[in-house]
Parts: structure tokens; sequence; C-alpha cells
């Protein structure tokens, strides 16, 4: 064989090496190889198994076609479509099993023993070569065939093809290997380093996964459409029901607005409470002890928007606050955005009124919660909280921070997300149950004539019914969301919104505890005054 | 003997949850328990938590702002 095809054939597989789809497999093989930096050998074995995994395949995949040429085509067509689709969430889930996250008993691909297991995660190197080998797609698919027939099917033009298109990984791991080796002495470092590497890896396996599964299986990137076509479906299709009625546009609504929110609920929450145990109260507690004023408050609005917690807890956090020498405004600050700003709220309201809605109530939660703040404390109102409430010693040493690990997060936000669901579900249907029957069967002309912004005192009178009136957050938006398109301006949903979630009767209740009445109507009056001067404004200006 | 306490906020649903939980998972096993819902917020305050429920047995947290699984209430009674 001359050193031409030689040549031709080793260049097409390095081509093949950045074609789209053996591109992102690389770069997963690459982090993949790359997690045991400490020990430079392993690497560059590693890196060689991978590579002589694909040279495998293909050399026998060359064999295999070169028995029959008119088989090409099925074959290639077999491997183009049907192989992407088990590589694609094969590359999830080895990349949630390597952030630990999900476990397949026996079958691990987070190696954490050293020398007794390098054997089975070279092994593993090799096993993924062959099987991101098997990921063909359009153009690798043409290089790999280009090489086979102008080879004629040649043994060698097939080995050299497969060292090609791993030639770069092996590349990557020869540098890995040599540029650590000579800072090797730093050994902690590198343990360290090996944490965080894996935890890149995962993140890497499954988003290329993700990327390869939507441009693979042809998945519309909208999930929020799938809930319009499930309500299309059992609306018009299960149903039967006549498109132009009353009935079937309610019943519509309301399949597309229970299962979107259910899943919107469920899918936020438990994303929120993976990421909370780096943000929980302690430690916003914490961030804001010792501040200037000025970025204290500041902290107190974007912490309060993003810590989530329970009403119940309020009264806790309120003394551990003040116990802390946090300044009773910010506090004060901090308890007034937390309910107005709710992350799984903000996601809903983004996929239901727009996003240009949501930066707009978003803003004005937390001018609201800064103002409540600032204002409370100019008034001097710290003094009536009530006396008990000073003298409580806060022990501090109790608490020791249990280390989770990735899977048990994920598996405590999956239990914490079905306690939310089992909460919150039966507010979401009669929310949703409401603004089904107002977009069905309440005439535009109705809500015009008593809710438009020539009618002064739809503000005040929305904001007033909102006080008795609790309900979850998430709960209220399908009714704002229908009286927004009813032609309600948008200032009085706004500061229905605001009263229902701000100022609720059970709040109040519970606040009883810690703050004298005296504090709470002001509180709850401050509020009253602000939210109807956000509603005026908002129908005057936008 | 040990001693179960659940430290909770007035009106707060999950932390009834806890309890009843914790008491099904004593019935079940026959572990000799005692459980108490603690509701002073004086008393709550001195375990250094401020979010609730939280979970303490023989006066060590167990774990706070979350409903754990029957298995790990189990291992910790055990």
């Amino acid at each position: 064989m001359e050193l031409g095809l030689i040549l031709t054939s080793v260049w097409l597989g390095i081509l093949t090496s950045i074609s789209p789809c053996t591109l992102t497999t690389n770069i997963a093989a690459v982090s993949y190889i790359g997690q045991k930096v400490g020990r430079p050998h392993y690497v560059m074995w590693s890196g060689l198994f991978y590579m002589l995994g694909r040279t495998t395949l293909y050399t026998l995949l060359g064999l295999l076609l070169s028995f029959g040429f008119s088989s090409i085509p099925i074959v290639s067509q077999f491997l183009q479509v049907n192989m992407p689709y088990i590589v694609a969430p094969s590359l999830i889930i080895i990349g949630l099993m390597i952030l630990d996250i999900l476990k397949i008993p026996g079958f691990g691909f987070n190696i954490k023993k050293s020398s007794e297991n390098e054997k089975r995660g070279l092994l593993k190197s090799f096993g993924l070569g062959m099987l991101f080998a098997m990921a063909l797609c359009p153009v690798s698919a043409a290089l790999f065939l280009g090489n086979l027939i102008q080879t004629h099917g040649n043994v060698l033009a097939m080995i050299l093809y497969g060292i090609g298109t791993g030639l770069p990984v092996l590349l990557f791991a020869f540098i890995l290997a040599f540029s650590v080796k000579n800072i090797a002495r730093i050994h902690s470092k590198i343990i360290v380093f090996e944490k965080w590497a894996r935890k890149i890896t995962g993140i890497v396996f499954v988003l290329g996964g993700i990327y390869y599964s939507v441009t693979t299986f042809g998945i519309s990137l909208n999930i929020l459409s799938w809930f319009t076509y499930l309500a299309d479906y059992i609306t018009y299709g299960l149903l039967s029901l006549n498109p132009t009625t009353y009935l079937s546009r309610a019943v519509h609504f309301f399949i597309e607005d229970v299962t979107k929110i259910l899943f919107l609920l469920f899918f936020v929450t438990y994303l929120v409470s993976f990421f909370r145990s780096y943000l929980n109260p302690e430690k916003v507690r914490d961030y804001l002890k010792n501040k200037p004023k000025w970025l204290a408050y500041l902290f107190a609005v974007i912490l309060g928007s993003v810590t989530p917690f329970c009403s119940c807890s309020s009264i806790p956090l309120f003394i551990g606050f003040v116990e802390a020498g946090i300044p009773f405004g910010v506090t004060m600050s901090f308890l007034i955005t937390s309910p107005l700003i709710n992350e799984v709220a903000i996601v809903i309201l983004g996929t239901s009124l727009g996003w240009h809605v949501t930066v707009i109530y978003l803003i004005t939660g937390m001018i609201i919660g800064l103002m409540g703040g600032l204002i409370m404390e100019r008034m001097h109102l710290e003094k009536y909280v009530e006396d008990y409430v000073y003298k409580i010693k806060v022990n501090k040493n109790n608490v020791t921070q249990i280390k989770e690990t990735l899977r048990e997060k994920s598996k405590y936000a999956i239990q914490y997300s079905w306690n939310i669901i089992n909460k919150v579900w039966p507010y979401i249907i009669i929310g949703v149950g409401i603004g089904a029957f107002m977009h069905g069967f309440v005439p535009q002309s109705f809500m015009e004539r008593y809710l438009s912004s020539n009618n002064l005192l739809a503000v005040p009178m929305a904001v007033l019914l909102g006080i008795p009136l609790y309900s979850n957050a998430i709960g209220i938006i399908p009714i704002a969301e229908v009286l927004l398109t009813k032609g309600v301006p948008i200032g009085t949903v706004f500061a229905m919104m605001m009263s229902i979630v701000a100022i609720s009767l059970p709040e109040l209740i519970i606040l009883r505890k810690v703050m004298k009445p005296k504090l709470l109507i002001y509180f709850a009056l401050m509020l009253f005054v602000m939210i109807v001067f956000i509603g005026y404004f908002y129908n005057i200006v936008l | 003997m040990k001693t179960v306490k659940i430290l909770s906020g007035s009106g707060c649903s999950n932390c009834e949850v806890l309890k009843q939980k914790v008491s099904k998972v004593i019935a079940d096993n026959n572990f000799d328990a005692s459980i108490e819902k603690v509701t002073d917020i004086v008393q709550i305050m001195g375990y250094g938590v401020m979010t609730v429920p939280v979970l303490v047995i023989d006066e060590e947290i167990k774990c706070v702002s979350r409903i754990p699984s029957d298995s790990e209430i189990h291992d910790w009674l055990k």
C-alpha cells in the first residue's frame, strides 16, 4: 500500500473525528479519560484503548462490508438511522452515572478505587470507543464509506482510518498526562482537581447527550408546545368537542394549563431544591451580616427572590436574622421579597404571560421589598417587635452541615418536589378551573365594564380582594393570564397577584407571634398602599 | 429509649406529615422511642435552625427543611 493511500486513510479518519457527531463523542471521551489526571500512565493507556476501540469497530465494520459492497447502503443506513438513537441516550445515562446521580448495580463509570479498577477502566475506555464509533452521522458515514470504496476494502486502510478518528483523543490524553506529570508533586491539589474533573465530565456527557438527542430525535425544543398538542388531542380527539364552543375552549385551557403548570412546578422545584443546599437561609444570614447597609438591602432583595422557604418558617427566619444583628429593615426586605418573587411562579409567569411582563413583575417585586424595608427602618418600627424576640439566645454550634453527595441531593430534590406538588395541586386545580371558566364563558365586555382602567376603584378593590384570598403564587397565574387576555389592564392584574401572595391573612396571623399589632397594621397598610400605587402606575404607563 | 423531637412552625403542613411518618415508623418496628412536636419558638431557636421542619433524635439534628424517607427515619431510629 503506497504512502499516499496510508495518509489519505488517516486523514479521512481525522476529518471524521471533527465531524459533528464524532466531535461530540470525542469531546466526551477526552473529558472521560482526563478524569484521572493524577495517574499519567493510566490516562495515556486509557486514550490508547479508546482509540483501539474505535479502530476495532471500524475494521470489523469494514470487513463486514467488503464481503458484499451491495449491502453497504443497508448497513450504513442502519448505522446512520438507528445507532444515534442508542448512542444519544447512552451519553446521557453514562453522564448521570459519572455524576453518581444514577446508579446501576455492578456497573459504574465513577472509578474511585485506584489500581484494582484500572484494568476495568481500560476496558471501559475500549467499550466507549466501540460504542462511540457506531454513531455515524451523514458526514462521518460518507467519509467512512469513501475510505472503504477508495481502498477497495483494504484492512490496513480500515485500521488506519480508525486510528485517525481516535487520534485527537489520544493526543489530548498525552498532553494531559505530560503536562500534569510535572506538577504531580502537589498531590492533594490533584485529588481536588480530579473531583472537579469528574463533575465536569459528567456534565459534558449529559449536555453532549442532550444536544445529540435533540438533533437525532428531532424533538421540538419548545417543550411547552407539547402541552398544547396534548390538550388538542384530548379535547378535539378523545372528547371530540367542537372547537368553536365555549365548553371546548374552557376544557382545552384547563387541560393545557394543569399539565403544563404541574410539569413546570415539578421540574423547576427539582432544580431549585437541588441547588438549595448551596444557598440556604443560614448562608443568606451570614452574607448579610456586617455588610454596609446599602449592600445588605440589595443582597436582601436579591437573595429573597431566589431563596425558597415555606411561610411557616418566617418566624424562625425573622428571629434568626434579628439575632444575627442584621438590621430590622434588611430583614423585612428579605421577608417581603421572598413570597412576592417565587422562582417557580416566575418560570410559569414567563411561559404564559411572556418574558416582557415577567421582567417587569420581577423588578417591581424587588422594588416593593426594598422600599418596604427602607420605610420600616426609617419609621423605627423595630420597637414594635415583641420584646421576647431580643432575648432569645440562638445556639449556633448545633447545626452540623451534613455533606450530601450529588445523588443524595437529587434524591432529596425529587422527594421535595413531590411534597410540593402534593401540597399545592389543589390550588392549581382551583386556579386553573376559575381561569378556564372565565376563559370559556365570561365575555370580554363584562371585564371591560368592571375592570378597565377607567374604573378607578378597580385597583384598590383587586388588592382588598387579594388579602383574605390566600393562594399559592402558582395558582393565580392562570387567572391572571385570562384577565390579561380579556383586556383587564396589567396594573390591575399585578395588583391582585401581588396582594394575594404578599399580604395574606394567614401570614399576618403567623407574624403576630413576633410583631405587636401596631407593627402588623403598619406592615399591611404599607404594602397595601405600595401595591395600589403600582397598580395605578402601570395602568397609566403601560 | 430515644427521644424524637419535631421542630414545627405554626400551620406547617409538612411538619405534621413528618410527625406522622416518624410515628408510623416507630409503631411499625416497635422502636422504643418517644415523639414530641416542639412548637415553642424559643426552644426551636435554641437548635440554631431557621427553617422547619427539623427532625431531632436524642438532641442531634438529623435533617432540616425536608421530609426524609421512611428508610432514612428507620436507620436513624435503629
